[in-house]
């Protein structure tokens, strides 16, 4: 009898550890409820909708930030926005910029690379303070974070062996074509739409190695990876990008932007250093250097 | 062919490599280090004569043996920042020390089965004839006991141990740079080489060297154990 | 002199009673037979001298001196228990002998132990005391021999070796041949045999009942736990007075 009761107490006990848990995994999504954003709208809006009620109920973020001295940026391995360069150093589009907007805020700027599923998770623990990593604006994203206006703009290409260009130029169907994707983008949905029969991989570099390997007749990627991946002076010589399928299908572009915290004041922050950014012409200087000038929105 | 292992692209890939490799060791040998003692400290635990230290001991080494340690990791670095109480810093110290501490938490309490089998495999005259002598109990446990027990745990210490060589690459899941995030970040791209795989397959290179140094080390000592029955 | 006086000493495991009402005494200098079929708390008696299980009512006495009694707990105090234990050696059924160390290890370890807590003797002076003994026992030549590497009946004898290097008053043996092959009990007979004459204080439990009727000098037959019959072995072996001490022998005499 008396082994029956501890053994139900014991349950108990570990039932309620596992909800709370559980309880701090939702902790951080939830308050992304009462976020409606719509898609179009939100990222062009220069007010964030986390900044009247954020002031209220914690202490400000840039004040969190300074009073650490460091803004931790979150990002992957994802050229030309951040890499590496040969002494091991980040750099990049979004990491000379994100260097800027730090010191524009007093404080030291520190790279971590992360895990990408991770990145609410890694904002809400407070291990990283923002997501800055040409991040595609999508529901998701603004559900859960609190974004800064859209920076770049983004399309899916067909890339093809550099010596069959012509015979893509002007096509409107993918219709009978074996194209590579990465599993789950933008890109494999575009490529569907537009008729091909596709083959997911894991990464987008897996994809042009498809073509590069003769496996593939196309791939579909990102127009910014294209720029920095592909042609002249890359490995994939051999390769060059065609048509821009969001114009064939008639869709808008996708925009990047940068994820905060909900409810964070670095959002405000951050529009303010970048509006003053692309009115100095920093912006255009830095993406000049990365050959992502065509992409950036300059308004 | 052979030019191959001489080009920039090998060595980039080969530097890039040893330093995720560095972190592997690392948190290899730091979970060694800790979690041997304290795989004992809970064998006790679990063989205590006080009944709710034993029922907590035994809990606790049920849930962490009943649960991922891939969970265990995304619970230990997340949930405290999550709750408000972020005690890891956000770099990469900070991942290692949390990686690290369910790494010792984890593989203390599967070696602590194991010493439990060990030390109850003991036959219980040892002991007996340990007291009969006047020893004390700390005098017999590390004077009689300790080595018998020794000898029968090494072969499935062994396995545990190899085990774990492989299961340091589950501490990626936090962003810790380990050699096969290192071998992941050249097919993404990393350094100017972007869609090569063949680094994420040579990391097996390093696996395979590690833990047959293991394996000779801890055959070695099985050899050395081998004059008593 | 007596050397041992045990008064009522009665032990349960559970509700099970194993020993009830057990009292006799020994003489320095004597040897005593403990015999009966298995079962009859004979090894339980042994076990409770060597504090190895604590009899629940009746007190022990040593050279006049009470060393347990159940009914004054100052005389169960644990950090004394060590030193009382050393007024007893006992070699076990199935000797154990502690495998990771040689004949002479086995022989000196308590020894050295006990010298590192109190001082007194050099590591020398108990090596050269052990190799003394193990030559008495006739294994001068295995000193260095790990226990796997000595037949059972030298294993035995490592055994009493180790329980003499500690000097108990009184040494006790639980049916020290019973694991040995038949071929090998006569060389662990014959060391008992000789440390009777030298006139060492021992209780021994055995089924060897011509052994215990020439070495032994007093016998003790136990059945189901109480002294059914105690005195000359003579006497009790070959003239039993008690209807079950009859039933016994004869029973072992043809079984």
């Amino acid at each position: 009898m008396m082994k029956r009761k501890k053994f139900w107490a014991l349950l108990l006990a570990l039932a309620m550890v596992l909800s709370l848990a559980a309880c701090g995994g939702n902790g951080g999504n939830s308050s992304g409820s009462g976020d409606s954003g719509s898609p179009a709208a939100a990222p062009e809006d220069p007010k964030t909708d986390g900044e009247g009620s954020s002031q209220a109920d914690a202490e400000s973020d840039l004040a969190y930030i300074q009073g650490k001295g460091t803004l931790v940026v979150g990002m992957t391995d994802f050229a030309p926005m951040d890499y590496r360069d040969a002494s091991g150093n980040w750099i990049g589009f979004d990491a000379d910029m994100a260097s800027a907007f730090a010191e524009s805020l007093g404080v030291q700027v520190e790279f971590q690379e992360i895990t990408w599923d991770y990145k609410v998770m890694e904002l809400n623990a407070k291990s990283i303070d923002c997501v800055w990593n040409g991040m595609t604006l999508n529901d998701e994203v603004k559900a859960a974070m609190d974004t800064g206006n859209a920076y770049c703009l983004n399309a899916q290409v067909l890339v093809v062996p550099a010596d069959k260009a012509a015979d893509f130029e002007s096509l409107t169907s993918l219709e009978g074509l074996n194209v590579a994707v990465e599993s789950g983008s933008a890109g494999e949905d575009a490529a569907e739409a537009l008729g091909a029969s596709t083959t997911a991989v894991a990464k987008q570099a897996d994809a042009l190695m498809e073509v590069s390997a003769g496996t593939a007749d196309a791939a579909v990627i990102d127009l910014l990876m294209a720029g920095a991946m592909i042609g002249e002076g890359t490995n994939y010589a051999n390769l060059t990008y065609t048509v821009n399928l969001n114009t064939a299908q008639g869709l808008e572009s996708e925009e990047y932007g940068v994820g905060f915290r909900k409810g964070s004041d670095l959002a405000d922050a951050w529009n303010s250093f970048w509006a003053a950014a692309v009115a100095d012409g920093s912006v255009l200087e830095t993406g000049t250097a990365y050959g992502v000038q065509e992409s950036l929105i300059l308004e | 062919m052979l030019s191959f292992f001489g080009s920039t692209e090998f060595l980039t890939v080969l530097s890039a490599l040893n330093t995720g490799f560095i972190k592997t060791l690392q948190l290899f040998f730091v979970t060694l280090v800790g979690a041997v003692p304290l795989g004992l400290v809970i064998s006790f635990g679990s063989m205590s004569r006080v009944p709710p230290l034993r029922w907590l001991t035994k809990t606790v080494v049920w849930i962490v043996r009943g649960t991922p340690l891939v969970l265990q990791i995304i619970a230990l670095y997340y949930v405290p920042g999550l709750k408000g109480f972020p005690i890891w810093s956000g770099g990469e110290s900070g991942r290692f020390t949390a990686v690290a501490v369910a790494f010792v938490i984890n593989y203390a309490c599967y070696f602590s089965e194991i010493y439990r089998g060990g030390i109850q495999g003991v036959p219980a005259g040892q002991q007996e004839a340990g007291l009969v002598l006047g020893m004390t109990k700390r005098q017999i446990f590390f004077k009689v006991t300790l080595l018998q027990m020794i000898k029968r745990i090494v072969p499935p210490m062994s396995n545990e141990i190899i085990t774990l060589v492989k299961d340091t690459s589950l501490a990626r899941v936090v962003a810790l740079q380990e050699v096969i995030w290192m071998g992941e970040s050249f097919m993404k791209g990393n350094q100017g080489y972007a869609g090569l795989v063949w680094p994420l397959f040579f990391t097996a290179v390093y696996y395979l060297a590690f833990s047959g140094v293991v394996t000779i080390l801890l055959g070695n000592l099985e050899k050395k154990l081998e004059y008593f029955r | 002199m007596t050397i041992l006086e045990v008064q009522h000493i009665e032990k349960h495991f559970g509700d099970t009673r194993v020993l009830s009402d057990i009292s006799f005494s020994l003489e320095e200098g004597q040897a005593l037979s403990i015999i009966g079929s298995s079962g009859s708390g004979k090894t339980t008696l042994l076990r409770c001298l060597n504090f190895l299980e604590r009899p629940d009512y009746g007190s022990i006495a040593v050279k006049g001196g009470v060393i347990f009694d159940a009914s004054d707990p100052s005389t169960q105090a644990e950090k004394d228990i060590r030193q009382k234990r050393l007024h007893f050696g006992l070699v076990f059924q199935n000797f154990n002998l502690f495998p990771q160390y040689t004949a002479l290890q086995n022989v000196t370890l308590a020894r050295e132990l006990l010298a590192k807590d109190r001082g007194g003797e050099s590591k020398e002076a108990i090596a050269g005391a052990g190799r003394e003994l193990l030559a008495q026992m006739g294994l001068a030549d295995r000193a260095d021999h790990y226990p796997h590497q000595l037949s059972g009946g030298q294993q035995q004898r490592v055994a009493i070796a180790r329980a003499l290097a500690l000097q108990p008053d009184i040494l006790c043996f639980d049916e020290p041949t019973s694991a040995l092959d038949p071929e090998l009990t006569g060389e662990v007979l014959r060391v008992i045999r000789s440390l009777a004459e030298q006139k060492t204080t021992m209780i021994i439990v055995t089924h060897e009942m011509a052994f215990a009727r020439d070495v032994a000098d007093q016998v003790i037959f136990m059945d189901g736990g109480i002294i059914v019959e105690q005195g000359d072995p003579r006497e009790v072996i070959d003239h039993p007075k008690e209807e079950r001490t009859r039933q016994f022998l004869f029973r072992y005499a043809n079984g």
